[in-house]
């Protein structure tokens, strides 16, 4: 009996509800398998073997990972405050437009480490600016932040496009722009893969977010408007301020994971380059509880599942999308932890 | 004879809470029951199981005699069982008879008014009731909305009304007519069960009543052969205070002013008040009269329509609630949920909530958590808060230790003066009894306190001037020992005496 008391709040963590969440996730995933008339086991094996087969798929896996670190950081501050930023692709654009405009204008006897610092504060201001925005036309034209966010995203990939197309377009005249040289990038950590010093950039950020959403006023001010927004203003917060810049930071951090991605991965920019990870941050998110550094689990998680996804295409003859799907089952089942208390409570009956 | 309705080992929990355990209640036929108990007692949870809004764990029921499995509320309906819920459950652009035929209307295709206004008007009519069944609901009084419910009911072919705290919305007078309607309805045979935590209505109306603490029933009462200490005793389980000892007021200088302030914009008059150093001074009113304004004019969180606020001689008026804050004014909101807790937060954040923007808890740009926890874990401990500790989440706490935390946080020491917004709404007797001895330590300390009250006794037993609110105006405002209770009833109600003797005349 004692026993069992001790265990109820580890089975409320949301660790364990998410490991819960992910092996529900497999199950409903194998049986999709199955209706398309394939091997579940021949599947997973093979999306693992993508994803840890040998060391440089290790170092891949690690690299897909950051910037949805940064992504789910970034949404995971917004929550905190209140608000949904389903604008973090729209300003990891930003940031990684401003990081790359910084890093191919400087001259190339520029010292390195000045130069990367300006394009990560640029990545920062790129972000910062349209999060911005986007609180202030909803704090102070009341215009929902979800609506802002989405519109300002076509705005920014568009904007990107427009440059990489023209002003930034390459010698090659392909539709991308010139490489950073090598000095401005970050520094490959392991040969022949992706894998850069911006998976420091992203530990940082997770300590710092860290810190300051947990100790500090200004993390205590965002967590009162998040957790009561009436009672934070009869406190004497200025909640439309708060607000207004909690959607800023947030926004930065998107832009950091552009930063990330053009300094580190692929040192050019082009369309695409980003594959949706700012909207992948929301489910990193969410499935890490809004906890900072659960974010580093659940972002690898994600890394996981796409750095997986080709090995799977290929060896088990599966479409590389199946692997959506079995992100999308495993927030369907974090998110509805509703349907754990229904199946709790039903047994509950029967008894 | 047989008794009309009969509960019998009610047992009900929702996870690790017990709402009830092991109640028995017997309602005899044509009584007139009390349901006595302190706020989270149990008694609601027990007549939500008697409509079968809730399952009984276990237990059973009896409804003239036959054992009955209620499933749902119209199951009550048809065992001849009707509610009037505290929270009116009317469609406010609707008349009266509207409401009332609602969702049991007569006709097949239309709706034949005249054979539902003939049956309606036979109800009003065997019971006294004045009503005008074409007014609009928005635009009839609380006292009358409250009559409709109980036509509702009686429409229903209810023979046992349940009324959930039925006078918490009304004013003396409403009271009175409400009780002399129960009354008549008890002599023509039906029953009554009256949910309530006051004891002198307990005293006034009820044949028998039934006494709920924590859950228990602590005993069933003839209320002929009993006293109102002894009620309370049922109620708290100890020997209760009634009268509090208050030393003789000494105001000092003016700590807020209130001038000219229109709080309504249907408002005929306009504000003003003074509150002194070592002064309470109550408002009475009922609800809805300018209460929320007020509150929210002073604390800076809405302009009033016009005039000027004082805090110290400073004008204050288009001031932010943080610098009112820093000017040492504290406030206990009326809406505790949306205006004073933080859910999901620590009791210690939950603390910090209003001195975010002092140095006080701030070292080297990080919050001192060390600080914090220790000054949480001092209130914790003088205000007497049921916690597991200064980290527990605050929406873990029950209403009455989360307004002890609320509080504690209000009348720290940098807060000069402290606005209380019905600050025992909600609370046990024993609760408010500490409030309200923490008001005259703090009256004592020459701090200033502003009480907002819709409970008449609070204001009686507290103020030591009363100001009397009514549709944003100030009626009147003078020592408290210079009105009668009928005076105030009246006053209440937007009726001065003098009015009153001149429509004698």
């Amino acid at each position: 009996m004692l026993k069992k008391k001790n265990l109820r709040p580890l089975a409320d963590s949301v660790v364990v509800r998410s490991v819960l969440s992910i092996l529900l996730a497999l199950l409903v995933a194998s049986i999709f398998i199955l209706l398309v008339g394939k091997s579940p086991v021949l599947a997973f094996s093979s999306l693992a073997k993508g994803a840890f087969g040998n060391g440089r798929a290790v170092a891949n896996t690690i690299n897909k990972a950051v910037p949805l670190i940064f992504t789910g950081l970034a949404a995971a501050f917004a929550f905190k405050s209140g608000m949904l930023n389903i604008g973090i692709e729209g300003q990891l654009h930003m940031g990684a437009l401003l990081s790359i405009v910084i890093a191919l204008n400087m001259p190339p006897s520029a010292p390195p480490f000045l130069v990367i610092l300006l394009c990560i504060l640029g990545g920062i201001a790129g972000g910062m600016m349209w999060g911005a925005l986007t609180g202030i036309l909803k704090e102070r034209f009341k215009i929902h932040e979800v609506i802002v966010a989405i519109l300002l995203n076509y705005i920014a990939i568009q904007f990107v496009s427009y440059m990489i197309n023209y002003p930034l377009k390459c010698k090659e005249g392909l539709p991308e722009t010139e490489m950073i040289p090598q000095q401005f990038r970050f520094l490959t950590l392991v040969d022949r893969t992706q894998l850069s010093s911006n998976v420091f950039m992203a530990l940082a950020a997770v300590v710092i977010a860290y810190l300051l959403i947990n100790k500090t006023i200004l993390g205590y001010k965002i967590r009162a408007v998040g957790s009561n927004p009436t009672a934070a203003a009869a406190g004497g917060i200025g909640v439309s301020g708060i607000a207004i810049l909690s959607m800023a930071l947030s926004g930065g951090l998107g832009g950091l994971a552009g930063t990330a991605e053009v300094l580190g991965t692929y040192g050019k920019l082009f369309d695409g380059f980003s594959s949706n990870v700012g909207f992948t941050g929301l489910a990193v998110a969410v499935l890490a509880g809004n906890n900072p550094f659960v974010v580093i689990l659940t972002g690898l998680l994600f890394g996981i599942m796409d750095s997986g996804a080709r090995q799977m295409n290929i060896r088990a003859g599966l479409s590389a999308d199946m692997v959506i799907v079995i992100q999308g089952l495993v927030i369907f089942f974090v998110a509805t932890p509703q349907i754990f208390n229904f199946l709790k409570a039903r047994r509950r009956e029967k008894k | 004879m047989q008794p009309i309705i009969e509960m019998t080992s009610i047992t009900k929990s929702f996870g690790p809470v017990t709402a009830n355990a092991d109640c028995n209640l017997t309602i005899e036929q044509g009584e007139i029951h009390c349901l006595l108990g302190e706020n989270g007692a149990g008694k609601t949870t027990l007549m939500n199981i008697l409509f079968g809004m809730y399952h009984a764990d276990s237990g059973t029921i009896r409804i003239k005699g036959e054992v009955c499995d209620i499933r749902s509320t119209g199951d009550a309906f048809r065992h001849g069982l009707g509610m009037v819920h505290q929270h009116f459950m009317l469609v406010s652009n609707m008349t009266v008879l509207q409401n009332i035929i609602l969702g049991q209307e007569i006709g097949r295709f239309k709706l034949n008014y005249k054979e539902s206004r003939r049956q309606v008007c036979e109800i009003i009519d065997k019971y006294g009731l004045d009503l005008d069944l074409d007014a609009r609901i928005d635009e009839i009084s609380v006292g009358m909305k409250q009559r409709v419910e109980i036509v509702k009911t009686l429409y229903r072919g209810a023979e046992v009304l349940v009324l959930d705290e039925p006078t918490a919305v009304l004013t003396p007078q409403e009271s009175g007519s409400l009780m002399q309607i129960l009354l008549d309805m008890k002599a023509k045979g039906k029953t009554i069960i009256f949910i309530t935590h006051k004891l002198n209505e307990t005293m006034q109306i009820a044949d028998r009543a039934t006494i709920l603490r924590d859950g228990c029933v602590t005993g069933t009462v003839q209320i002929s052969e009993t006293d109102i200490r002894a009620l309370a005793g049922h109620m708290v389980g100890r020997e209760v205070q009634f009268d509090l000892k208050k030393a003789p007021c000494k105001p000092g200088k003016v700590l807020l002013e209130l001038a000219d302030v229109k709080l309504l914009p249907q408002a005929k008059g306009t504000v003003n008040l003074t509150v002194h150093e070592g002064e309470i001074l109550g408002i009475a009113g009922v609800d809805g009269n300018g209460q929320r304004e007020l509150e929210e004019a002073i604390m800076g969180l809405k302009q009033p329509l016009s005039g000027s606020i004082k805090v110290d001689g400073q004008e204050t008026t288009k001031e932010t609630p943080l610098s009112i804050r820093h000017r040492g004014v504290g406030c206990i909101p009326s809406d505790r949920f949306h205006r004073a807790i933080l859910p999901g937060l620590s009791l210690a954040e939950n603390l910090l909530l209003g001195f975010q923007s002092r140095k006080h808890y701030v070292k080297h740009g990080f919050i001192d958590e060390k600080k914090l926890r220790d000054s949480t874990q001092e209130t914790i401990i003088s205000f007497k808060v049921k916690t597991a500790g200064p980290n527990q989440d605050i929406a873990d706490l029950s209403g009455g230790n989360q307004q002890k935390l609320v509080l504690g946080r209000e009348v720290a020491p940098e807060y000069r003066m402290v606005l209380a917004a019905q600050p025992g709404r909600g609370l046990d007797i024993g609760a408010v009894e500490y409030i309200h001895t923490q008001f005259l330590r703090l009256r004592s300390e020459s701090k200033g306190i502003l009480l907002i009250s819709a409970d008449l006794d609070e204001i009686q037993k507290m103020s030591d001037r009363i100001a009397v609110l009514y549709k944003g105006e100030i009626m009147d405002c003078k020592p408290a020992d210079q009105y009668t209770v009928e005076e105030l009833g009246l006053l209440m109600a937007g009726k001065r005496l003098s009015e009153e003797d001149e429509a004698n005349a």
